[in-house]
């Protein structure tokens, strides 16, 4: 019964059948999909969830090691499934660097803390050194610029 | 360490500057005097008879490893990353001079860097404690701003409180410093000094005519440095000078436009363009054109334009903003007649609607340096701070009526050795200045400002061109009184022109470089160059004949400005008869004769008043306005067409009005 609830926790559906056909089945083609939801995450304590919608279990029946893991918010295969969307913060208790979560403690950060993001390697947004011509904001190489007429005379 | 250098033998040094006062802090000078059991510094020693002075022993050696031992434990070396790395006094002389091995494993100190505004960049730990800075702050710049605080290890170079320097001389400090502590932010981490062409030129950004070195590379200016001369600039500018050089990339003209049929300006060849300027200026009659020369025309085109337009018939030129009532028959009569070095010697100064701190602040220096020196300064005009005390005595003409009937002023004036009267554009532009004048005037001979072997009568400009205009004539002929509303404008590089004088019918044929009122208001535009691109003549304002020399190449498909206008009047079918610079100049020299004197002063005739009476005929009686002389730029950092698109000037302008807020 467990398994019904998981599945439908999951995939936010209310029987198996539209959990399946929500996604579901792709555990059937997604070897790492259907170990935590079909194997792992029956009877496993949900301890926390973060801002990308990833939930962080933990069973500890399980071998030491693989007591924890995260069932990632987007699940889309292949595409979904990124694991660098998981935060530091969370990151240290997913890898038993530490036993608090955030869920269980508060979380102080660094002044030039900025918001975390899932890597970008692949996307538009990936990083491109200046000169590169993917570079949106290209360096100008222009040394001198010139006056533009038109500009000129809508401020005159 | 003077008679060392007149002996020929260079003594390092650090801290002396020889148009500072001495401090003596560096120790970088000693030499070893017999007789004298240690080694001295030779700046603050002075050198006697029989003197005998060693500079190279083994002592002189080791006293200057050692000293050289002292200043690098505390200085980073960061060499590779400093903006001064290739022109530093320090990385020059412990090559020279330091020893070749290091003993130093000790931690350095670190001194927090110092915000002094948008031109100078600071990287305190580099800073050595020679207080040059220091001392040209409060000696010559006239700016409590800088100064050393703590002592020992601890003692820091800063403002007292967090605070831009609020000088208009504050880039020299760069200069000044012998190490990479002060060095220039907008040329921060641009070019290295090795690879950059140095041209010496003159700056236009005031009348001043002050000397300058364009360091450029490429098509690219990479900073303006002073140039020594001493009769003019000594080795100061002002920051105009040294940091309006970004405003010489942006908004460049770089292709001739014509207005089109959508009433927009389209680029076009050059020949389109002459042939459109030849089909407006070919409709009208002579009398209907008139001709506006803009602040920073050179010689070569004011008297190509000049001689155009009398080839056409017509005598309406006028110089923007121009001060009416000038005329050129006597030269003596517009120029600094004490020359700029002349004024050192003044020992009674009275300026008359004159603010120096922002016409020409080089020149303010070395007013103030005459005031210490001694001599007594007093001012009519608008109340200003000029950095250093002057007697203040009223703002307006009513004030210089005062002094006429006989005030303790005119006593000063009259037993003073060599008085000197400075008459400023806030005279010089007022629509009443004729009259103004001829109080002057009344003044000069009552206080007997000219003498024998003393010319205490000078007039201080404000634009470049000014006096070259005068010079060449380049003003209103006796029948442009009567011309009607001119139907055709032609500007050059004209953009403060006065609305009145280029009416909302009018066809404007605008030459210049950069693009901005002129260009907007034109029909025509032909892109010119500036005054790095050029090699053009310039008079300043103590009639000094100085040229520029092109330092980059011109933008795009620009012209040099003479040359343009030669191009016109040959497709005029006038055309004008010289056709290379040389040509140009040989007419020039025709003139007048001193184009022809490069960097000298002739010294202009003086009528004995004669002049004065014929003045006063002409302009007749004419009422004195009550309202006060006012100086005729209230933003020293944004005056002409290149400083008004200088990103630099921008952020100066920024900074002074958070300063004035405070």
């Amino acid at each position: 019964m467990a398994l019904v609830k998981f599945l439908k926790d999951t995939y936010k559906r209310d029987s198996v059948l539209d959990a399946l056909k929500a996604g579901g089945w792709k555990a059937f083609l997604d070897g790492t999909l259907a170990q935590t939801t079909l194997v792992h995450g029956p009877n496993a304590t949900l301890v926390g969830s973060d801002g990308f919608g990833n939930k962080y279990y933990e069973r500890m029946t399980e071998q030491y090691g693989r007591h924890r893991w995260v069932v990632f918010g987007d699940l889309d295969w292949p595409s979904g499934q990124e694991s660098s969307t998981v935060p530091p913060e969370w990151h240290g208790w997913l890898h038993c660097i530490t036993d608090s979560s955030p869920a269980t403690a508060d979380v102080s950060y660094p002044i030039y803390h900025v918001p975390h993001h899932a890597n970008k390697t692949g996307t538009p947004s990936s990083y491109a050194p200046k000169g590169a011509w993917q570079n949106p904001s290209k360096r100008s190489w222009k040394k001198v610029q010139v006056w533009d007429p038109a500009s000129a005379g809508a401020s005159a | 360490m003077a008679a060392c250098s007149a002996a020929g033998v260079d003594i390092p040094r650090f801290c002396y500057h020889q148009r500072l006062s001495i401090a003596g802090n560096c120790r970088m000078c000693l030499v070893e005097v017999e007789k004298s059991p240690k080694p001295v510094a030779s700046c603050a020693m002075p050198a006697g008879p029989g003197m005998n002075i060693k500079t190279d022993t083994p002592l002189v050696k080791k006293a200057r490893e050692g000293v050289m031992e002292f200043l690098l434990i505390n200085h980073p070396l960061d060499c590779p990353i400093c903006d001064q790395g290739g022109e530093c006094d320090l990385q020059d002389q412990s090559m020279h001079f330091g020893s070749d091995r290091g003993r130093f494993t000790e931690m350095k100190r670190s001194v927090q860097d110092k915000n002094l505004g948008p031109l100078v960049k600071t990287v305190m730990t580099r800073c050595i404690h020679c207080t040059r800075c220091v001392r040209f702050a409060t000696e010559v710049a006239g700016v409590q701003d800088l100064g050393m605080t703590g002592r020992g290890n601890a003692s820091e170079i800063g403002t007292y409180v967090e605070k831009a320097m609020e000088s208009e001389l504050s880039g020299n400090v760069i200069d000044l410093c012998p190490v990479g502590a002060l060095t220039s932010k907008p040329y921060a981490f641009t070019a290295r000094n090795w690879e950059l062409k140095s041209t010496e030129s003159v700056d236009v950004s005031d009348a001043m005519g002050q000397n300058i070195r364009v360091d450029s590379r490429g098509v690219e200016v990479m900073r303006i440095v002073p140039v020594q001369n001493d009769a003019v600039n000594e080795e100061w500018i002002s920051d105009k000078a040294r940091f309006q050089y970004d405003g010489l990339k942006r908004q460049r003209l770089n292709v001739p436009l014509v207005k089109g049929s959508k009433g927009l300006l389209e680029s076009a060849t050059w020949e389109e363009a002459l042939v459109a300027a030849k089909d407006a200026i070919s409709k009208v009659k002579g009398n209907e054109m008139s001709f506006i020369a803009g602040k920073l025309a050179d010689a070569e085109s004011l008297i190509a334009l000049k001689d155009l337009a009398n080839r056409l018939g017509s005598g309406n030129l006028k110089v923007e903003v121009s001060a009416p009532h000038l005329d050129a028959d006597v030269r003596s009569n517009y120029l600094a007649n004490s020359t700029i070095s002349g004024i050192d010697r003044a020992d009674v100064i009275l300026l008359i609607g004159s603010n120096p701190r922002v016409e020409a602040p080089v020149f303010n220096a070395r007013i103030r340096k005459t005031f210490l020196d001694g001599a007594h300064v007093a001012m009519v005009g608008e109340q200003a701070d000029l950095t250093f005390p002057v007697e203040h005595l009223g703002t307006g003409p009513d004030a210089l009526a005062a002094i006429l009937k006989g005030s303790p002023m005119l006593k000063r004036l009259k037993k003073a050795q060599r008085p000197a009267i400075i008459v400023g554009p806030g005279v010089l532009n007022r629509p009443d200045s004729a009259a103004v004048l001829q109080q002057v005037h009344e003044l000069v001979e009552k206080a007997d400002v000219v003498r024998e072997g003393w010319n205490g009568y000078n007039v201080l400009h404000d634009t470049a061109s000014r006096v070259a205009a005068l010079d060449i004539g380049f003003m209103p002929s006796a029948r442009s009184a009567s011309a009607p509303a001119p139907k055709l404008v032609y500007l050059l590089g004209s953009d403060d022109f006065d609305p009145a004088d280029v009416p909302a019918d009018a066809f404007v044929i605008y030459q210049g470089h950069h693009g901005d009122n002129g260009a907007a208001r034109a029909n025509i535009v032909l892109p010119g160059a500036a005054y790095t691109e050029k090699n053009a003549t310039y008079v300043n304002f103590e009639g000094r004949t100085q040229r520029t020399k092109a330092a980059v190449p011109r933008v795009g498909d620009a012209r040099s400005d003479w040359s343009i206008i030669r191009a016109l009047s040959e497709v005029l079918e006038k055309p004008l008869p010289y056709s290379t610079t040389d040509e140009v100049r040989a007419r020039l020299a025709d003139m007048a004769p001193h184009f022809a004197q490069v960097d000298t002063v002739q010294s202009p005739m003086w009528l004995n008043g004669e002049y004065f009476q014929a003045f006063k005929d002409r302009a007749g009686k004419a009422a004195v306005e009550k309202q006060a002389f006012s100086s005729s730029i209230s933003n020293f950092f944004q005056t002409d067409v290149i400083s008004r698109t200088s990103i630099n000037m921008a952020k100066c302008v920024q900074t002074r009005a958070s300063l004035a807020h405070k």
